[in-house]
């Protein structure tokens, strides 16, 4: 496949296409910390549930029966695999999640089954928020959210930022968007 | 209602507001047309046309259905409530430029939520003027006006009057048209004479394309709605059953129709002939009916279609016969062109159009996709496409295969999905049907096959190509500037596979029909990524 010859960018879209490079890297350890409570809260109410409903099952009015136990059989199981397989999943999906900061898009992978490659350029981004819940406070981080024209939700987040760091990412991005396009 | 509303010429000023006053002369608002009101009239009694019958099959079987009727009066009179409101309360009008933003469509109403709406003038991605059936009774049109957020038009002004809803449009565009003078002008001055060509009301638009009386009977008739009308008859008899039923009963006692059925549906196998011939004359029923449809509502939706463009590059399509439809988009907002062509349009050289611009994408023909030919012929598809987006010529693209082991991925998914249906068969008919097994692996592989042959990409200058479907194959072109996302994404079987997807997502796709290549070979998915955002 023979390289396409394209016209040439204009020289104003280059001059904003400067800004700060970011090597592949990891997300902050913090993040780990941060994915591993959520996903142990999550565990906990999913435990809680499970157990209200495994007491309902074996100590109703009728009393346990055989035709009961099938029944709680597979609440504990898809307890465990609903509360167990996030928990196990976090280290994974840390391991593997990683992203760059490139002259002209933003390149962040992930996934741990289903593996993403996503690419959002720099021109197309419409806004970037800065967001931090009341975890991310308590580690002192927060999470870029990036959005781009068309899509209801952010189109990628990066967590696990300190406060400075992503407020210098939102002005290099921000400031990307030339005068030669409306962003759409 | 609305008694707090004063007449329109002695207008006060807004209710006082803290946020920036925007002072308006008395004139300067402007307000719907009065035949608004009647408009609702015929909508409603048209949107409840369904109910109503409903209610008069209740009258006819004699049963009471009373309750529909008070349902009927009560929706009814509602919207024609709202539309006394919206008439009483909307005023519009086109703000200026001033130092710091563009010039706005300025649109205030409510009767208890005051909504006042802002809608920068160089945002604006779509201007559609529809006039549908009451619209025309009352000599009145319907304007929308989209920006590339959110899923509704932005402005939906109902109803004014037709020359009103023109010049609406007209001061639109030409407030977006030379862009950096108005923001630069001061207020109150006018722009300098010597700029004609700016103007785009000073050279006339070519007609591109104007479809004639054949092309629409040909477009309908290569197609077919048949999904439309078994969708139909089968919510007809769940909503209708009881009613329907017993009327038929009386009509046609016995009817030819209801022992099929009943020989399709209970069949014990002692009139296998029967039912066979029974259940053929029912499709070919149902596909003669879905035919017929396809070339009513061919004619109907794009009666006397044609597409103009204007000097300044922007395209404006009127179309329909009770809808009709006047729909202007820029050159440069198009985010992708499908060409679409259905097994017997492509067996007879011949395909449709369609364009996606980022308007709104529930409201599908006035933005989400714009039809922009109904029927072309592949012979001069290249010729009618360069009006639409430059440098676009399929048949000296350079094409790439996707990669050869696809096939096995193809043939995988096809044997997991046929064999979920032939074990449904099964078990609803008989379990010998599952000896057919290995035929049916041996069709998903030729299936898998004849996938991998048609499914090619390219890359031509600006723009990226994908066409795909063994069936009904459809080209989809997007300018790779308007990619808004591009993910690389591997399932655990690709990956062991060493596959990989491209979705590339523009400011259209909100509901997932991004255009995606599947099963390129992981490397080179991700090297064309890179070289799709490196060309940006």
């Amino acid at each position: 496949m023979s390289e396409p010859q394209s016209p040439p960018t204009p020289p104003e879209v280059l001059a904003t296409l400067e800004g700060p490079v970011v090597p592949r890297q990891m997300l902050a350890p913090q993040v780990l910390k941060l994915w591993f409570v959520s996903a142990g809260i999550w565990a906990a109410v999913v435990l809680i549930i499970g157990a209200v409903a495994e007491f309902f099952i074996w100590f109703n009015r009728s009393g346990p029966s055989p035709a009961t136990i099938p029944l709680g059989v597979i609440t504990a199981v898809a307890v465990v695999l609903l509360g167990g397989v996030p928990l196990l999943l976090v280290p994974l999906s840390y391991r593997k999640w990683s992203y760059a900061i490139r002259a002209k898009d933003v390149l962040i992978e992930s996934g741990v089954i289903w593996r993403v490659r996503r690419s959002i350029p720099r021109l197309r981004v419409q806004h970037v928020d800065i967001k931090s819940g009341p975890l991310d406070r308590w580690m002192g981080v927060v999470q870029v959210d990036l959005h781009t024209a068309g899509s209801l939700g952010a189109v990628a987040s990066i967590p696990g930022l300190a406060p400075a760091a992503a407020e210098e990412l939102r002005e290099a991005l921000v400031g990307a968007g030339g005068e030669d396009t409306d962003g759409v | 209602m609305g008694s707090d509303v004063p007449p329109p010429d002695t207008q006060p000023p807004l209710p006082a507001s803290p946020g920036p006053v925007v002072a308006y002369a008395p004139d300067h608002r402007r307000r719907l047309h009065l035949a608004t009101v009647l408009v609702a009239v015929v909508l409603a009694a048209r949107s409840l046309s369904w109910a109503i019958a409903i209610a008069l099959l209740f009258r006819f079987s004699g049963r009471s259905g009373g309750f529909i009727e008070v349902a009927i009066a009560g929706v009814g009179s509602l919207q024609v409530a709202f539309a006394a409101v919206r008439y009483s309360t909307t005023r519009f009008a086109i703000e200026p430029a001033t130092s710091t933003a563009g010039p706005a469509l300025v649109i205030e109403s409510g009767l208890i939520f005051k909504k006042r709406r802002a809608v920068p003038v160089a945002r604006i991605q779509n201007i559609n003027i529809s006039r549908d059936i009451a619209h025309r009774l009352f000599g009145v049109a319907e304007i929308k006006i989209e920006t590339a957020a959110g899923a509704d038009a932005e402005a939906n002004l109902s109803a004014l009057s037709l020359a009103d809803a023109e010049a609406l449009k007209s001061e639109l565009l030409a407030h977006q048209q030379p862009r950096a003078a108005v923001v630069a002008l001061p207020e109150g001055v006018e722009p300098l004479s010597s700029s004609p060509p700016l103007s785009p009301a000073a050279q006339p638009n070519t007609t591109v394309y104007a479809a004639s009386m054949r092309d629409l009977l040909i477009a309908g008739a290569t197609r077919t709605k048949i999904g439309a009308v078994i969708g139909g008859v089968l919510g007809a008899f769940y909503f209708l059953e009881d009613a329907l039923g017993s009327a038929l009963n009386r009509l046609l006692p016995g009817s030819p129709v209801k022992v099929v059925l009943q020989r399709i549906f209970n069949s014990n196998g002692s009139e296998l002939l029967e039912t066979i011939l029974g259940g053929a004359a029912l499709v070919l029923l149902a596909l003669l009916a879905g035919w017929l449809l396809s070339i009513g509502s061919s004619l109907v939706q794009h009666w006397k279609f044609t597409l103009e463009r204007s000097p300044d590059g922007k395209l404006t399509r009127r179309f329909g016969l009770l809808t009709v439809h006047d729909l202007a988009f820029p050159r440069k907002r198009l985010q992708r062109l499908t060409i679409t062509a259905p097994v017997i349009q492509r067996k007879l050289g011949l395909c449709r159009v369609e364009a996606r611009t980022a308007g709104s994408y529930l409201d599908k023909e006035s933005a989400g996709t714009a039809m922009l030919y109904p029927i072309a012929r592949a012979d001069v598809l290249e010729a009618l496409c360069a009006h639409v987006v430059d440098g676009f010529s399929p048949s000296q693209a350079d094409w790439q295969k996707v990669s050869p082991i696809a096939v096995r991925r193809w043939a995988l998914r096809n044997t997991v999905v046929l064999s979920i249906f032939l074990g449904a068969a099964a078990a609803w008919q008989s379990w010998w049907l599952l000896a057919g097994w290995p035929l049916l692996v041996l069709f998903a592989w030729f299936l898998a096959r004849a996938e991998y042959r048609v499914t090619r990409y390219a890359i031509q200058g600006e723009l990226v190509l994908f066409r795909d479907g063994v069936i009904t194959r459809t080209t989809r072109v997007i300018p790779r500037r308007r990619v808004q996302v591009s993910r690389v994404t591997a399932s655990p079987i690709q990956r062991y596979l060493g596959l990989a997807n491209l979705k590339l997502s523009t400011a259209a796709e909100l509901m997932g029909s991004d255009a995606e290549i599947p099963n390129l070979p992981r490397c080179v998915a991700e090297a064309l990524q890179d070289r799709l955002a490196r060309g940006q």
